[in-house]
C-alpha cells in the first residue's frame, strides 16, 4: 500500500527525475522490492488456501469419491433388537424358550448418600429382600451391586419413584419358558446369566448364544406341542390313576428318527429357578436306565428270525422252567405246553424267549443289540443320557434273561428307537430332537431285512389283538405293541411289588408312522385292574389313548378292519388262542 | 479484468460453502431420523419378540382344551372323521354306494 504512495510524492517533489523507480536511490528501491515480494509471497500464500479450500469444496460438492457408496453401504442402515439367547421354537413354530426384555436394579454404592434411608425404601419397594443385607450392600466400597434381578415393570416403576441416587437400571433379557412344565426335560434351562445349564438349552448352548441380527433366526426343534400335551396328559392320567412313582412317554416318527413328543414325570417349572434341580429334574425318557422286560422279546424274536435260527413256525417246549445253574426261569402265566414264536410273543413266554436267545447265542445277540444301539448310550443331541448297564462277562444266563428284558437295563428312548427301527423295514437311525427338513434323509443302517420286519410287524399286532396289549385297542387304527413289566431291583434282589410296566407300540401297523411308548415306574393295581399293574393294564390303556387322540391330529385315516388288503400282511397263524385268559 | 474473477471466485465460493453446510444438514437430519426409525425398529421388534412369547403362552394346550370345553361344542376328532380326496366316488354314487355309506354312518 505504501509503494504508490512514494512513487507519488517522487514524482510531484523532483519532476526532473521521471517515472522510472529504478533510478531511486537504492535503501528506497531495496525497501519497495522487499515489500513487492512479500505482497507476492503474502498473496500466493492466500491463493494457495483459497485454492485448498475450493478444491476441497469442490472435491465435496462435485467429484464423488468411490470410497462414499462403499462406505455408507458398510455402516448397516438398519439395527435390529437383540436378545442373549437364541428362540427355540416346535416343529410348527410355537415358541418353546425365548428370552423377554426385563429390568435389573443395581446400584453404585459410593454414589448412594445415605445407606440406610436407601436400604429402608428400596426395602419398602422389595419386600422379600432383608432390609439389614441391603443397607449392608449399599454401605460397602465397591462401586458395583446386584440390588435385584429382573424386575417386573410395576417394581421397575416404583423404584424409579423413589429416586435414590446411586439406584439405576440395566436392561436384560431374562429366559422364559411360556410352555411352563410342558417340555422342562427336553429343554432344560438357563440360569439368570443366560447359561444354559440342562437339556437343549445346555447341548446347544454355543448355539443359542450366538445371536444374529434379524431376530427370526430360531433353533427349530423335531418336538411337536400337540402331541407332546396328549404324550404328558396321558401319563398324569396313568400316575395318577396308579399312584406311580412317575411315568416317562415317547412319540417317535419311524420314517426319519424324529421325537416328536418325549415326557417324563414329575416334571417341573423351568421358569422357577427354586423348582429346579433335584428328583423332579431326572429325565427318566433319557437319563433312567431300566430293564424292560418283555418289550425286548421282540428284539429277541427279530432277531431270530433274521438271523434265520428259527422260523415263525418253529415252537419251543415252554412246558416247564428253564433251569440253568442256580436260576430258574419260569413264565408269568404258563402255558405249560410247546409255543410257536407267534404264541411265545403273545403269551409273553419268557422261557420260550430265552430258548431262542440261547439259539441264536451271545456273540449274535450281542452283536445285534448292539447295532440297535442298545449297549451304549443313546445318541441323542442331550446332556442327560444313560449309560446302559450291560453285563460283563456276558454269560450264557446273561444271553438268556437279556432275551426276555431282564440283566440288560437301557433308557426308555434307546428302546423305542430300537422298536422303530424294527417296525419301519429294519433301518435303524438315531433318535434326533433336531427337525429334519425334507430331503434331509439320515439314511440310516439296516438291522434286519423287510421281511423280518413285516413278521415283527404282525408280531406286534396279534399282541394286540390276542394278546396282552388288547387295551391297546384303538377303533379305527391298527395298532401293534408289546407289553413289559419288569420287577424293580432292589436289595437283595428283585422287588416283587416294585415294577416298570411299560408298553411300546407301532400305528398304523400297516405302514407304521410313529412308534408310542410309555412307561410307568411302581405303579400300583386299583380294583378296576384286578389289582394288576402289568404292562398290559397300566401302559397299554395309555398308548392307546394317546394313539386315539394324536392319530386323527396327525392326519392319519381310520383302516377298515375289514379291508383285507390292509391287514392280511399282518395275519399270522396261531394254533390254540381261546383258552385259559392271557396274562395282561 | 480483475473484480470479475474475484466476484466470480468468491460468490462461487460462497455458493459452495452454502451447498455443502445444506448438505451437511440435510445429512444430519437423514442421520437422526434414521437413529429414530431404528429405535422405532427395536422397539416394535421387541413388543412383536413379547407378543410372540404372549401368544405362545396363552395357546397353551391345557388353556385352549379348558376353553373349548368351556365355550365350543366340539368333541375331538376321531379316526373314522379323517378320509382322503382318494376314497370319495369318481361319478354319482350309486344306489348300491349310498346304501354302503348309509350303513357306515350308522355304524356305531
Amino acid at each position: 500500500m505504501t509503494g504508490p504512495r512514494i512513487f507519488a510524492d517522487h514524482k510531484t517533489h523532483t519532476g526532473v527525475m521521471n517515472d522510472d523507480p529504478v533510478s531511486l536511490d537504492g535503501t528506497v528501491s531495496r525497501a519497495l522490492k522487499t515489500g513487492r515480494h512479500r505482497l507476492t509471497f503474502t498473496a500466493v500464500l492466500f491463493v494457495l488456501a483459497c485454492a485448498v479450500i475450493v478444491g476441497r469444496l469442490i472435491d465435496l460438492m462435485v467429484v464423488s469419491g468411490s470410497f462414499e457408496p462403499r462406505y455408507a453401504d458398510a455402516t448397516p442402515v438398519s439395527r435390529h433388537s437383540q436378545f442373549d439367547r437364541r428362540d427355540i421354537i416346535d416343529r410348527n413354530g410355537v415358541v418353546l424358550a425365548t428370552n423377554l426384555p426385563t429390568a435389573s436394579v443395581y446400584a453404585d454404592p459410593r454414589k448412594v448418600l445415605d445407606a440406610a434411608e436407601a436400604a429402608a425404601k428400596l426395602a419398602a419397594v422389595l419386600p422379600q429382600l432383608g432390609r439389614s443385607e441391603l443397607e449392608a450392600k449399599l454401605a460397602s466400597q465397591r462401586h458395583f451391586v446386584w440390588i435385584k434381578r429382573n424386575l417386573t415393570p410395576r417394581q421397575q416403576a416404583a423404584i424409579n419413584r423413589l429416586g435414590i441416587p446411586g439406584v439405576a437400571f440395566q436392561r436384560e433379557d431374562r429366559r422364559v419358558y411360556p410352555l411352563g412344565r410342558m417340555f422342562a426335560h427336553v429343554l432344560g434351562f438357563a440360569d439368570i446369566d443366560n447359561q444354559g445349564i440342562a437339556g437343549i438349552e445346555a447341548s446347544f448352548d454355543e448355539s443359542l448364544r450366538v445371536v444374529r441380527d434379524g431376530g427370526e433366526d430360531a433353533l427349530r426343534l423335531s418336538l411337536d406341542t400337540r402331541f407332546q400335551h396328549v404324550l404328558r396328559e396321558e401319563l398324569a392320567r396313568g400316575i395318577d390313576t396308579f399312584s406311580a412313582l412317575g411315568a416317562a412317554g415317547l412319540i417317535l416318527d419311524v420314517a426319519s428318527g424324529e421325537v416328536l413328543a418325549m415326557a417324563s414325570l414329575p416334571d417341573f417349572d423351568p421358569n422357577n429357578p427354586k423348582g429346579r434341580g433335584g428328583e423332579a429334574s431326572f429325565n427318566r425318557a433319557t437319563l433312567g436306565a431300566y430293564e424292560m422286560g418283555s418289550t425286548f422279546k421282540l428284539l429277541t424274536a427279530a432277531m431270530a428270525l433274521d438271523y434265520g435260527v428259527a422260523t415263525m413256525t418253529d415252537a419251543y417246549d415252554a412246558s416247564e422252567p428253564l433251569r440253568v445253574a442256580r436260576f430258574v426261569i419260569r413264565d408269568y402265566k404258563p402255558k405249560n405246553r410247546w409255543l410257536t414264536i407267534p404264541e411265545i410273543i403273545v403269551y409273553s413266554s419268557n422261557i420260550g424267549a430265552a430258548k431262542l436267545a440261547l439259539d441264536v447265542g451271545a456273540a449274535g445277540q450281542r452283536d445285534f443289540l448292539s447295532r440297535l444301539g442298545l449297549l451304549n448310550a443313546a445318541d441323542i443331541e442331550l446332556p442327560e443320557v444313560a449309560m446302559s448297564l450291560v453285563p460283563s462277562p456276558w454269560r450264557e444266563i446273561n444271553t438268556m434273561t437279556i432275551g426276555f428284558g431282564h440283566g440288560l437295563a437301557v433308557s426308555p428312548l434307546q428302546l423305542a428307537s430300537a422298536i422303530a427301527a424294527v417296525v419301519n423295514g429294519g433301518v435303524f437311525r438315531n433318535p434326533t430332537l433336531l427337525a429334519r427338513d425334507a430331503g434331509d434323509d439320515d439314511l440310516g443302517r439296516r438291522v434286519i431285512s423287510p421281511v423280518t420286519s413285516a413278521q415283527i410287524r404282525a408280531l406286534m399286532r396279534l399282541v394286540v389283538v390276542e394278546g396282552t396289549g388288547r387295551k391297546a385297542v384303538v377303533p379305527g387304527y391298527l395298532v401293534g405293541g408289546k407289553t413289559g413289566t419288569a420287577e424293580k431291583p432292589g436289595a437283595g434282589g428283585y422287588q416283587r411289588k416294585a415294577l416298570i410296566s411299560s408298553f411300546v407300540a407301532a400305528f398304523p401297523m400297516d405302514a407304521p408312522r410313529y412308534v408310542v411308548m410309555t412307561m410307568f415306574d411302581e405303579p400300583h393295581g386299583i380294583a378296576e385292574t384286578f389289582h394288576y399293574a402289568t404292562g398290559g393294564w397300566v401302559a397299554a390303556p395309555a398308548v392307546g389313548r394317546i394313539i386315539a387322540r394324536i392319530g386323527p391330529m396327525a392326519g392319519i385315516p381310520a383302516s377298515d378292519r375289514d379291508d383285507i388288503e390292509a391287514t392280511h400282511d399282518l395275519l399270522v397263524q396261531i394254533n390254540e388262542r381261546k383258552d385259559e385268559g392271557v396274562a395282561f | 479484468m480483475r473484480a470479475p474473477s474475484t466476484v466470480l471466485w468468491v460468490s462461487l465460493i460462497g455458493a459452495m460453502s452454502f451447498g455443502l453446510f445444506q448438505l451437511k444438514y440435510a445429512v444430519q437430519d437423514r442421520e437422526d431420523e434414521l437413529a429414530r426409525l431404528n429405535r422405532d425398529l427395536i422397539a416394535s421388534e421387541e413388543s412383536i419378540h413379547v407378543l410372540h412369547a404372549e401368544w405362545s403362552y396363552l395357546n397353551r394346550p391345557e388353556r385352549l382344551a379348558a376353553l373349548a370345553e368351556k365355550h365350543l361344542d366340539l368333541r375331538s376328532m376321531e379316526a373314522r372323521q379323517i378320509g382322503s380326496v382318494a376314497i370319495l366316488p369318481q361319478s354319482p354314487p350309486s344306489q348300491a354306494m349310498l346304501a354302503g355309506l348309509d350303513r357306515q354312518v350308522t355304524a356305531p
